[in-house]
């Protein structure tokens, strides 16, 4: 089968061997991003957002991870598939990541300006002296004064840290950019700041993008399609439309439930009872099934598979499975 | 970061003071007759209490001891051996070159084994280098230095005849005790770099460094070296000290005319005004390495020179508003 789009993820499954057992933290999952599209990837803590990230950066650390199976194409090419030297050349490229946390996400003892150049003069054949002055050029584009190259970043606040960071992952160009949670560690007024960063430069140069963050506000102002991803398996998955106004999973439901919304009359807001399952230790059937509402008898022993309910709209819920229980 | 550095000299001096008291005092209490080792057992009671006479040994202790500091503060004079009557300070300085050179190639050589040793089982972890590595850093630092001294020897000098084994006439007598007394600090070194290094690559700037597409090497050598490097500098620079205490030892062992070879000499002859010099100029290159070491932390790490800066300026804040 040709690959039609910029981003394919092909059953990706990726397991950590830790001493308490072998984590799932990704389980076959599949998307498609194309040129220019944005897709937010949501879902709650230790859903396996990051890792699924890491993974198409081919980041993951190993040991104590492995990627267990599954294909990644970007423009056709599967790039599980490069050797190290092939992979390089497209991360910090082709393939750019903005890292969960700023505060650690960047070398203390080395300038921030030079942290920007290095990236730059890895891809592109230019002297020191360029890559420098394009650095300043990207650090200012982050809004941040060019005067501040040589500084460290232990003299920049959380909010500076992560345009720093956004400014490395920026700085050649890139095709996909991923952008972990990239604004968790800021206060509001500058969250929308950066978002707004981010959108303006994707726009600006066409770049596709996946943003991971458990804000489905942000989500709404940012991408075109979302996925809403639990214990490791994307269970709903499509246009922003089709996810906000044509919600079929139940984790989905009460993921929407649990925002509190100004219009509405209730006091208190939803949330979805208990935990999600131990990712050592997933159950057989669907993993979100002990905390479902809906959730019937074959629930616990048969895992439903990803079905395409409207055209580019999945759902993996026994209810919209074709034969399954309704 | 010169105001830094010139108060940590001044801070120096009450460390130099509290040594040389304690020096004193221990060699002051310490049983054996100058005097008396000096003529002999031979000698008449009075040609020995002459001499004490004349050498001012018969003062009470606070009396000798003001002496002592206020000649060294006042005239720069450390007084004379009683064995060779020669000024102290001549004999020091024509000895510590020895123990310099010995201490520096010391160093030298367990800065390049442990690093390069200790780089390359962090970044190989649990291959055969580091388990090779591990062995070795286990029987580096439960060997005494003087003993694989004397194994060295008996093995290069006496069994295999390459090196000579004591004195020091030429390049080939500097061998054998950098070399032992360099591989002993070696281990300490490589098991701090190894840990440090390991702790460092796990941190997300090293994986923001990968995510940028640089090559392997870089990441350890750009990135990771120079962020594992302080607690690294910190024990390279206590093993400092012990190399000039084990000095002592391997000078005796190897017969290298150095300052502990003089100290350990005039241990034995009582000859105090030798032991409390030597000892204070031992004393005195510790506190300048150390001093060193935190130099260089400022230079490795700029949040601590910061940090250095933001001292002065509080400083400065202070006695504005006074
Ligand atoms: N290095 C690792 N070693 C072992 N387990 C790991 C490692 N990294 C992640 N995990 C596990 O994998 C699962 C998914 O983690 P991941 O970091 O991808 O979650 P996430 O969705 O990004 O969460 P968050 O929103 O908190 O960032 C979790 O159960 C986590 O404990
Ligand atoms: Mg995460």
């Amino acid at each position: 089968m040709a690959n039609k789009h910029f981003l394919e993820i092909k059953d990706l499954s990726i397991h950590y061997k830790t001493d308490s057992g072998l984590v799932k933290a990704v389980n076959n999952l599949s998307l498609n991003l194309d040129k220019g599209e944005s897709l937010g990837l949501v879902g709650e803590t230790g859903a396996g957002k990051t890792t699924t990230a890491l993974g198409i950066m081919n980041l993951i650390p190993d040991p104590p991870g492995i990627i267990a199976s599954g294909e990644i194409f970007l423009e056709g090419e599967n790039i599980l598939m490069l050797n190290r030297q092939e992979m390089r050349k497209l991360r910090g490229n082709k393939i750019s990541m903005v890292f969960q946390d700023p505060m650690t996400s960047l070398n203390p003892v080395m300038s921030v300006g030079k942290q920007i150049a290095e990236s730059i003069q890895i891809h592109e054949k230019l002297s020191k002296v360029e890559a420098e002055k394009r650095a300043v050029d990207v650090l200012e584009m982050v809004g941040i004064p060019g005067e501040r190259f040589n500084e460290y970043p232990h003299q920049f606040s959380g909010g500076m840290r992560q345009r720093v960071v956004i400014a490395i992952a920026l700085a050649c160009k890139p095709d996909l950019l991923i952008a972990d949670e990239p604004t968790t560690a800021l206060d509001v007024t500058i969250q929308a700041q950066v978002l707004d960063l981010i959108s303006n430069l994707k726009r600006e140069q066409n770049t596709s993008m996946i943003l991971i963050t458990h804000d489905l506000g942000v989500v709404a102002e940012v991408c075109e399609k979302v996925a809403i991803m639990y214990a490791g398996e994307l269970v709903e998955y499509g246009t922003l439309d089709d996810i906000y106004n044509h919600t079929k999973h139940p984790y989905s439901i009460g993921l929407f439930a649990s925002i509190p919304n100004i219009y509405s009359e209730e006091k208190r807001l939803t949330l979805i009872p208990g935990l999600m399952p131990d990712p050592t230790d997933l159950p057989e059937g669907c993993s979100f099934c002990s905390r479902c509402n809906r959730a019937v008898e074959q629930c616990k022993v048969h895992n439903p598979a990803l079905v395409e309910t409207d055209p580019g709209h999945f759902v993996r819920c026994i209810h919209y499975e074709e034969g399954g229980a309704l | 970061m010169l105001k830094f550095i010139g108060k940590r000299l001044l801070m120096m001096i009450p460390v130099l003071l509290g040594v040389i008291i304690l020096v004193f005092t221990i060699m002051f209490y310490t049983p054996g007759d100058p005097a008396r080792i000096m003529l002999g057992a031979g000698a008449s009671e009075e040609a020995v209490q002459q001499l004490r006479e004349e050498k001012g040994l018969n003062r009470p202790y606070f009396v000798q001891l003001g002496d002592y500091i206020k000649n060294i503060v006042l005239h720069g004079d450390f007084g004379e051996s009683f064995q060779t009557g020669e000024p102290v300070l001549n004999e020091i300085l024509e000895r510590f070159p020895t123990t310099l050179k010995l201490a520096s190639l010391s160093v030298l050589v367990s800065l390049i084994v442990g690093l390069s040793m200790g780089i390359l089982s962090a970044t190989h972890q649990y291959s055969w280098i580091d388990k090779f590595a591990t062995a070795f850093a286990l029987l580096g630092v439960s060997m005494p230095s003087f003993w694989a001294g004397l194994m060295a020897t008996i093995l290069f000098s006496s069994i295999l005849g390459w090196l000579p084994a004591s004195g020091s006439y030429g390049w080939k007598y500097w061998i054998l005790p950098p070399l032992v007394l360099g591989l002993h600090s070696a281990a300490s070194i490589m098991r701090m770099t190894r840990s440090s290094l390991l702790e460092v690559i796990r941190q997300d700037y090293i994986r923001t460094a990968r995510a940028k597409g640089q090559s392997e090497r870089k990441v350890i050598v750009v990135h990771a070296l120079r962020n594992a490097l302080i607690p690294v500098v910190t024990v390279v620079g206590m093993q400092f000290g012990v190399l000039l205490g084990g000095s002592i030892l391997i000078e005796s062992v190897f017969a290298l005319p150095g300052l502990g070879r003089l100290i350990i000499g005039a241990i034995g002859k009582r000859d105090r005004m030798v032991v409390q010099g030597g000892v204070l100029f031992l004393a005195l290159s510790f506190s300048f390495v150390n001093l060193l070491v935190d130099i260089l932390y400022a230079y490795i790490d700029p949040r601590i020179m910061s940090q250095y800066k933001a001292l002065n300026k509080k400083k400065k804040k202070v006695s504005k508003n006074v």
